[in-house]
């Protein structure tokens, strides 16, 4: 490993420290309190951060919009709780037919979605995800139907399920922390930049795009296996296009950082949403207000905006061109980190103004 | 024979109205590229006004009264919401979340001052005929007359008038329409307007068929979108097209095939005409898909 890569991942490790302290403390100050509300507002806080964490893997590195996101989430608690009923196994297994589910659902939809790109793939996840809430009220026999599905087992409102929510949601946004940093990480940050010459250095556009599709869909499956765990009881007014959209306005609102972002983004609608839980047009009302106010007037998010002494600062140091030491001498690799660097110096939301305001 | 009379004649209605509703997206896609996912709360927030103006005693007054006010608060949420982040270079993808936002808020607000549960909105046309044994209300020939005048007179107005032509204008290229002396805040508020008129249009003379619930809004959004995808996104006649294809697939399944597979078979339409065919059936090719890679 070049030695510039060692580095950026030791300062990376400054982040994750700062995750871990920031969970445990949450975690530790809802045990402290001990309600069921404080209990459950975290454990939603937790989920939420795992469905903005799986969005981030697919917006956020490959900028594939998806409001599929609950829907798989919805697929992962429906498989868990079919599998946990059917064969009466324990929680990890059910876990990891629901990861398996998501990245088989992932691989599936990426092949068509695979030929749209932006606004239009969301559209199209749109689409997906009023299929499967259609399917999840309609498919009786699997699902329940509107009278949903009681879980076996469930463990309402308990502690230790909360801190370990907690620590999935910390751990993920660790490893796609140091993600971004490692060489696929690298490439696909490159097929985000410019998806033209990212194929053009040699990187598989396809194949990655796809891949990130999958690891998203897991993620958010995975979650949904956990969310049966605390739930005792699931139904398809849990997995709405609503709530889909709400996950997509966290990741936006939370801006571009990876990992600030995502539990930015999580945290203000996990606040916003406890607090008006007994009004919950209020709620609502408020989530579009947010939608209008903060996407509109405040493109870069809540991480997004700098002070104006405030240096860039790229989450690893590139090689000199020229001669150093330490420089990947691949040609590959040196084009790959530009394109990294091209994509971590452009503003997406500032295009130089060529027009007068006023003619 | 009953049923096939009944099934036909409710998706004529149905798919007028969300011919016209595809319509409405059509217009603000074609000048600004912006999905408009607020196109049923509009629709429905003027059947909604129509009730709250009901002292005027008249339905036609009514309905007039509520179109001129939903077309206005359509340039005001295009200048309020979208103008600015638009001009700061949002993302196409912003815009559409923006438009949602802009549709929880106008649903919450209609909550708040007319209640969630359903409401009857006043006919302009009282009375039906029978026709094989089925009821057809006279309201629903009106919609038919309605959108034929509606989808004509704005083809002509697109054509033969200075506005009309700078708006293509400005679809085709809004760079170099600004430089061609073109005012694109006034022309996409303009879409705007005309588009929210459109919606109000649909919202006062199908919603009193049917009944009015603010709760209906984003399905109502949504089966747009799906039609004008299918008609072919950019092209009003083919909007009203796809909203009559979806009316009928729609209706026909859920009278002879199993009901619960109508929005099923409604978005897996969508989803095959967007990933395989995005031009939709009237085949003009836009530029949906990214770089082949």
């Amino acid at each position: 490993m070049a030695a510039w890569i060692a580095r950026a991942h030791v300062r990376a490790a400054r982040t994750d420290l700062a995750m871990v302290v920031v969970f445990a403390a949450v975690v530790i100050f809802t045990a402290a309190h001990g309600s069921d509300f404080a209990t459950t507002t975290t454990i939603n806080f937790g989920l939420f951060t795992l469905l903005t964490a799986s969005l981030q893997i697919m917006l956020g590195f490959s900028n594939q919009a998806s409001l599929t996101q609950v829907g798989i989430y919805g697929v992962g608690a429906y498989v868990a709780v079919y599998v946990e009923t059917e064969t009466g196994v324990a929680m990890p297994v059910a876990l990891l037919a629901s990861l398996a589910a998501g990245a088989a659902a992932g691989l599936l939809l990426a092949l068509p979605l695979s030929r749209l790109r932006e606004h239009i793939l969301a559209m199209g996840t749109l689409a997906v995800q009023v299929i499967l809430s259609e399917a999840f009220v309609h498919l009786t026999s699997l699902t329940g139907g509107v009278n949903g599905e009681a879980v076996p087992d469930a463990l309402i409102d308990s502690v230790p399920v909360m801190a370990t929510i907690c620590a999935c949601a910390a751990g993920v946004i660790i490893g796609l922390n140091h993600f971004r940093i490692s060489r696929v990480g690298r490439r696909i940050l490159a097929v985000k930049a410019d998806e033209t010459m990212a194929a053009s250095i040699g990187i598989n556009v396809r194949w990655l795009r796809l891949m990130a599709v999958a690891v998203s869909f897991a993620v958010a499956a995975g979650a949904g296996c956990l969310f049966t765990e605390t739930a005792g009881f699931i139904s398809p007014d849990d997995f709405t296009l609503t709530s889909s959209l709400a996950v997509l306005v966290a990741v936006i609102l939370g801006g571009r950082s990876v990992t600030w972002g995502t539990l930015a983004g999580a945290a203000a609608y996990s606040v916003l949403n406890a607090e008006t839980t007994s009004l919950p047009g209020l709620s609502d009302l408020l989530l579009g207000i947010m939608l209008v106010v903060v996407l509109g007037y405040l493109p870069s998010g809540l991480t997004g905006f700098r002070v104006p002494w405030q240096r860039v600062r790229l989450p690893y140091r590139a090689p000199r061109a020229s001669g150093a030491a330490d420089s990947d001498p691949t040609p590959q690799g040196t084009a790959a980190a530009a394109a990294v660097d091209a994509c971590a110096h452009k503003e997406p939301h500032t295009r130089p103004r060529i027009l007068p305001r006023k003619w | 024979m009953n049923e096939l009379t009944g099934a036909v004649a409710s998706s004529l209605f149905y798919g007028t109205a969300l011919g016209l509703m595809a319509l409405a997206f059509t217009i603000i896609y074609t000048v600004s590229q912006v999905f408009n996912f607020a196109v049923g709360q509009f629709m429905i927030l003027a059947a909604l006004l129509t009730t709250a103006v009901r002292f005027t005693g008249s339905a036609v007054v009514n309905d007039l009264i509520a179109i001129a006010l939903v077309a206005a608060m359509g340039s005001a949420t295009y200048l309020v919401a979208l103008r600015w982040p638009e001009r700061h270079g949002a993302s196409p993808l912003t815009l559409v979340i923006i438009t949602f936002g802009i549709g929880i808020v106008i649903e919450q607000v209609a909550i708040l001052a007319w209640g969630s549960y359903p409401l009857s909105e006043a006919p302009v046309l009282g009375g039906h005929f029978v026709l094989n044994g089925t009821y057809v209300p006279y309201q629903g020939l009106l919609l038919i007359a309605a959108a034929a005048v509606t989808v004509t007179g704005l083809g002509l107005l697109q054509r033969h008038t200075v506005v009309g032509k700078q708006l293509i204008a400005l679809g085709g290229n809004r760079a170099t329409a600004r430089y061609y002396g073109i005012n694109d805040r006034t022309l996409v508020a303009v879409a705007w307007t005309t588009s929210c008129a459109v919606l109000a249009i649909v919202g006062t003379l199908y919603l009193p068929l049917t009944g009015v619930a603010i709760t209906t809004d984003l399905s109502y959004g949504v089966a747009a979108f799906a039609a004008a995808v299918i008609g072919g996104l950019g092209n009003p006649a083919g909007a009203l097209f796809g909203g009559l294809i979806v009316a009928f697939v729609t209706n026909l399944t859920g009278v002879y095939v199993n009901p619960n597979l109508t929005d099923l078979l409604t978005f897996a339409m969508l989803f095959a005409f967007l990933v395989f065919r995005p031009g939709g059936l009237t085949g003009r090719s836009i530029e949906l898909l990214g770089p082949r890679a």
